[in-house]
């Protein structure tokens, strides 16, 4: 009796570490943002703080920055998102072919991926800039615009901006997750579609794209929920502006918490932030059937 | 069953020990500090003290780390640890510090944070050693008793070091160029932005700040112009939305776009100085700070600093935004030799030898005497305009709490409405005086009479 006692506990036992550990890194501060979101807690107006209701979630659906915000991110992970996939299959397609010094490009092709946003900021901050960026010499010099465009600084053009950079960096994950998947589907389907006479695109719409469906519907989730919570990139190319249009969510979040210490207003839109990415992956996830064929 | 019985005696005693280890009283945190602080003196033990800088780079660090060399070898009994902080993050780095009570001994800050970090009980009043250091009559008057006036309590968190006067930057070659004259007041800078502009040549009249900082920037020049030195009035209302305030702010956000380059309305500081710097921008509106930078890059003779520009008062105003200043931790367990430490940084020899490296006005009144001082020409107007009597200061209202954040987080965002068009100038002034009246109520009613 007591043998079987110890044999059921030392599976627990065993993942005590792990379980701890993730509630302390995770479990603890989740829900001492939830417990936040219901304060007023700003540590510079210690006078102000204590239970405020649900006053902060009054405040922020009543105002109308959180909308623009939420707009901005909705722009933002529908073209970041679907441009990484477009991109990163075109890549992926490209470099399953068999060609000389494939290798090498495979490698090159991950290096956008490794670049920090700080550093890809910088980057893209010189290309863009006004007065001696790269792109408004080129497009002078091809005629295409007369005055240079502050590319960063026009409201109609900086949202456009950023996502480009971002692009840049969110192909790779694309390109290889695609084309890891790729290598792994079998090439019998392949040589049995040339027999029947199918056309490439025929290949790639009827055999390819179906048999990457669980590869692309799990990469396009992580994607969303990344891009999502992306901070980097927008903070240090343009800090959310001009005038608020590149504020995502995220942004938001940043500026109210960390910028301007008022964590229990910025604790109460993470967690509506939160509740939307949940909300969003589960209808995905159900709409998409991910993970069914495999079930079958 | 006895051994059970024992791990859980010691299990509790290790739980109720670290409970308590957390909140040892306020009495508790002064007794240990006395006694640190005494035993340490008593014994000759080396006490080691750590120091934070709130703007990391490299001459700074190479700077601090001269003088603290100096500093131990006049007190071999103290040794100090330099931190640097990246400037963009160093006051949340001292919040989070705050927060979790582990603030270095002392540390470099602005005036317009005290107040954020008195309400948190963080910072020691230092009136008490002051009393008895014999140097302090050289620190100038002017800042060091606004320190202690905007504090809640009127007691003094902090000594000032070094004081950044703003300045108009103008670039001579390009003034030549246009064949106009230096101007002496904000009307006469607004007719040569037009002058100046050059945009063909990729020349423009001014660069705006238009990014972070822009509002707090724009709050100095507005006051400036009209020569308001009271930022409210007897009623506790904001005097920022003055009708001259709002005239100048309607004539300076139409220069956007056309006498400035686009890109202006993101700019921060270094975007802003980089392009007057580089020759695209023949005027920028920065404190003396930047002045090495000019000097570096331009070259000494090709550019001026206007610092006492005539008010439509026709007086000369001065408008500051504070001191930076040296404080001192409560949770310091060496006061005394962390007072010892931050008096030394502002003393005649250190004051000098670290704002003649960075190119900054010293708060040290013999210091302003030294000759480096009379050589530089924007360094010694502005420290012949502090020693004139006529000369009026008018400190920004940077002790209301919330003050900084409304400017974070709300105005700067603002400002670039303004500049766009989609808000005009009375509208943005109004709010922010709403603001301002409300946070000073606040202030008054919260803060000062608790």
């Amino acid at each position: 009796m007591q043998k079987k006692q110890k044999t059921v506990l030392t599976p627990y036992l065993l993942i005590l570490p792990a379980v701890l550990f993730i509630g302390c890194v995770m479990i603890y501060p989740l829900c001492k943002v939830f417990y936040l979101a219901f304060q007023n807690y700003n540590p510079t107006m210690p006078f102000l703080n204590g239970f405020c209701g649900i006053d902060n979630f009054v405040k922020i659906l009543t105002t109308g920055e959180f909308y623009s915000a939420l707009l901005v991110s909705l722009k933002w992970v529908v073209s970041e998102v679907g441009l990484q996939l477009v991109f990163g299959m075109i890549v992926a397609l490209i470099l399953n072919q068999s060609f000389r010094g494939r290798g090498f490009f495979r490698a090159m092709t991950f290096v956008p991926w490794a670049m920090s946003g700080v550093l890809t900021a910088v980057l893209f901050s010189l290309i863009f800039n006004e007065n001696f960026g790269v792109l408004n010499d080129i497009l002078r010099k091809l005629g295409i615009i007369k005055e240079n465009v502050a590319w960063l600084a026009n409201s109609k053009t900086v949202l456009g901006s950023v996502v480009v950079a971002e692009l840049w960096r969110g192909i790779p994950f694309f390109a290889i997750s695609l084309l890891a998947a790729m290598q792994g589907l079998s090439q019998d389907i392949y040589e049995a579609a040339k027999v029947d006479g199918c056309t490439r695109f025929q290949t790639f719409r009827k055999i390819t794209l179906p048999l990457l469906k669980n590869t692309i519907v799990l990469t396009t989730l992580l994607r969303t929920i990344w891009e999502f919570n992306s901070v980097d990139l927008i903070y240090s190319l343009t800090g959310g502006g001009p005038v608020g249009k590149t504020t995502t969510l995220s942004m938001l979040i940043a500026n109210q918490a960390l910028t301007t210490n008022n964590y229990g207003y910025g604790s109460a839109i993470s967690v509506i932030s939160f509740f939307i990415l949940a909300i969003v992956a589960v209808i995905y996830i159900k709409a998409s059937g991910f993970g069914k064929e495999s079930d079958e | 069953m006895k051994k059970k019985f024992i791990s859980a005696i010691l299990c509790g005693v290790l739980g109720i020990s670290m409970i308590s280890g957390c909140g040892s009283s306020e009495g508790d945190k002064e007794s240990q500090r006395q006694t640190a602080s005494k035993s340490a003196a008593d014994s000759g033990d080396v006490v080691e003290i750590t120091f934070w800088d709130n703007y990391a780079d490299t001459i700074r660090t190479e700077l601090y780390g001269k003088l603290i060399s100096q500093f131990e070898e006049e007190n071999p009994g103290i040794k100090v640890k330099y931190v640097p902080l990246p400037a963009d993050q160093a006051k949340s780095k001292y919040d989070v510090a705050i927060q979790s009570e582990t603030t270095p001994d002392c540390g470099v800050t602005y005036q317009y944070w005290l107040n954020d970090f008195i309400v948190q009980d963080a910072l020691l009043p230092l009136d008490d050693y002051m009393s008895s250091w014999d140097k302090k009559d050289e620190l100038l008057e002017t800042f060091q008793n606004s320190i202690k006036e905007m504090s809640p309590d009127g007691k003094t968190y902090g000594l000032a070091q070094t004081v950044t006067i703003p300045a108009v930057w103008y670039n001579t070659d390009i003034f030549t160029k246009a064949d106009t004259e230096i101007p002496q007041s904000w009307d006469e800078i607004l007719a040569a932005v037009e002058k100046t502009t050059d945009k063909e040549n990729g020349v423009y009249g001014f660069s705006i700040r238009g990014g972070a900082g822009s509002s707090q920037q724009f709050e100095q020049m507005m006051y400036q112009y009209s020569g308001i030195t009271e930022m409210f009035d007897e009623n506790g209302n904001s005097t920022i939305n003055d009708p001259a305030h709002v005239e100048f702010l309607d004539k300076f956000a139409k220069l956007y776009n056309v006498y400035t380059p686009e890109s202006d309305i993101t700019n921060a500081s270094t975007e802003m100085i980089s392009a007057f710097d580089s020759g695209s921008a023949a005027m920028i509106f920065h404190n003396i700070g930047s002045y090495g930078q000019h000097r570096d890059t331009l070259g000494e003779g090709k550019f001026g600093a206007l610092v006492n520009l005539k008010s439509i008062q026709d007086t000369n105003v001065i408008v500051s935004n504070g001191a930076t200043t040296l404080s001192v931790f409560k949770n310091t367990k060496h006061p005394e030799e962390t007072f010892k430490f931050v008096s030394w940084l502002t003393e005649h020899s250190a004051d000098s030898q670290f704002n003649e490296k960075i190119g900054q006005v010293p708060c040290n009144k013999e210091a302003l005497k030294d000759e480096w001082v009379r050589k530089s020409l924007p360094i010694k107007e502005s420290a012949d305009a502090l020693l004139d009597e006529n000369t009026k200061i008018a400190t920004l209202p940077i002790n209301v709490t919330g003050y900084f954040d409304l400017h974070q987080n709300t105005l700067a965002k603002e400002f670039q409405n303004v500049l766009l068009g989609n808000t005009t100038a009375q509208e943005y002034l109004d709010n922010w005086a709403s603001e301002m009246t409300r946070l000073k109520k606040q202030y008054d009613e919260k803060v000062v009479q608790k």
